[in-house]
């Protein structure tokens, strides 16, 4: 990977968590399966969302300053705070040397004004560190990541999910 | 005339040599240990768990392998080859790179329509009835059948030959297996021995650039094949068992 010059003492830390394994392979249904069911994604894209946590993670830990997620990435997040003994444990304690906690919106327009600095910061900081943009179909533009904010948990034994005829973005 | 194979992948050339009689599993996994032999991806093997006191465990990862950047990837190899176009640096573990790959391959009847018939090459080999499309059976064309018998002579020549000639890769036996590519997967009687040696040197390649690499668990050519066969299987298998449920596990964290 092609990390600025900055960042290059900051190489072994990267590599700790690149090779960090969110999968058991012992399981019969993993980490990644669970991520890809619940959110309905394919599983190349769900193991692409995984990769850029693993990146949105490595920012946190090289900033002193806060960072906001996509809504993607923060997906595999909440689901990763979920497997206790791998977050806290596998990758906060032996992996990255610190506690990572996550921290949800208080709510109301200052928050929301917050979170929308933060997200543009952390994507400009994205460019930087790994001198690329960060893909734009897990890192959408923020007014995309800000507002397209309504999601449900939907018993799909009993309901089914047909999409809205596409609107024409203004 | 040994030029022939090189214009075909192994399962292309699989796929014309049996008539399109093939199955989803043996098109993957031709394409997948061919985009291997070319280095366009690259498997490596990590131990985990080890500093826990578990039984350590052997994770397989594909990368981007040195010959990527410059290769021009063909419409069947992006069922494997699509994520790292879009995330250069991701490393997927083996399983889940064929889990993925079935995933985008669709179908067998969709893979092979979107990607072996659609390609310009290989258009004119096979004639079908839209009946026969509906139940994927195809027919070879005058052509097909002509290129088929070109290809079964070529393969049955350079097996014969290198297999007389591989225990000393140099020469014109190297410059054959550069030339044939792939497609010496299809060979019976010389691809172990050229599978052999071609393993070798990629682990002397990689312990040059890797330095410390752990041959305990480096997995050879010939091995590639039985894993994903395994693999394969494995997810092709009815799962009957329950993924849902949670519990606590507080008292074990007490005892560590």
């Amino acid at each position: 990977m092609i990390l600025s010059k900055h960042i290059e003492s900051k190489r072994e830390l990267w590599e700790r968590i690149n090779q960090f394994e969110f999968d058991d392979l012992d399981s019969e249904f993993t980490f990644s399966q669970r991520l890809a069911r619940e959110n309905n994604w394919t599983l190349e894209f769900t193991l692409r969302v995984l990769f850029e946590y693993k990146r949105f993670i490595y920012l946190i830990c090289i900033s002193d300053q806060p960072m906001t997620p996509s809504d993607s990435v923060d997906q595999a997040w909440h689901l990763h705070l979920l497997y206790t003994q791998s977050y806290w444990i596998g990758f906060c304690k032996e992996t990255l040397g610190r506690d990572i906690h996550h921290g949800p919106t208080k709510g109301g327009k200052q928050e929301k004004e917050k979170h929308r600095d933060y997200y543009i910061r952390t994507k400009k900081k994205y460019q930087e560190v790994f001198s690329e943009p960060p893909p734009e179909d897990i890192w959408p533009s923020e007014e995309i990541r800000f507002s397209e904010i309504r999601f449900a948990r939907i018993n799909l034994h009993r309901n089914w999910v047909i999409p809205k005829l596409k609107r024409k973005r203004l | 005339m040994i030029e022939i194979l090189s214009k075909y992948t192994p399962a292309e050339t699989y796929f014309i040599l049996k008539e399109a009689d093939v199955g989803l599993k043996e098109l993957m996994k031709y394409t997948l240990m061919d985009l291997l032999f070319k280095r366009v991806l690259e498997m490596n093997t990590e131990h985990k768990n080890e500093s826990r006191g578990e039984k350590a465990k052997v994770y397989n990862y594909v990368r981007v392998g040195r010959e990527f950047t410059h290769y021009k990837p063909l419409p069947h190899e992006m069922i494997y080859l699509s994520p790292y176009y879009k995330s250069k640096s991701i490393r997927i573990l083996f399983q889940h790179l064929i889990s993925m790959g079935i995933q985008n391959a669709g179908s067998e009847k969709k893979y092979i329509q979107n990607n072996f018939l659609k390609r310009e090459e290989m258009k004119h080999f096979f004639v079908s009835s839209r009946f026969a499309i509906f139940f994927t059976r195809l027919n070879l064309s005058d052509r097909g059948r002509s290129e088929k018998e070109s290809l079964l002579q070529t393969l049955g020549r350079v097996d014969v030959s290198l297999a007389d000639s591989i225990l000393n890769v140099t020469g014109k036996g190297r410059s054959d297996v550069s030339t044939i590519g792939g497609n010496i997967f299809l060979l019976e009687k010389a691809r172990s021995k050229v599978l052999q040696k071609i393993s070798y040197q990629l682990k002397e390649d990689l312990q040059r650039s890797v330095g410390s690499y752990d041959f305990m668990t480096w997995i050879a050519f010939e091995s590639y094949e039985m894993l994903f066969n395994t693999i394969f299987d494995e997810l092709n298998s009815s799962n009957t068992g329950s993924d849902s449920g949670c519990n606590s596990c507080s008292i074990l964290y007490g005892v560590i």
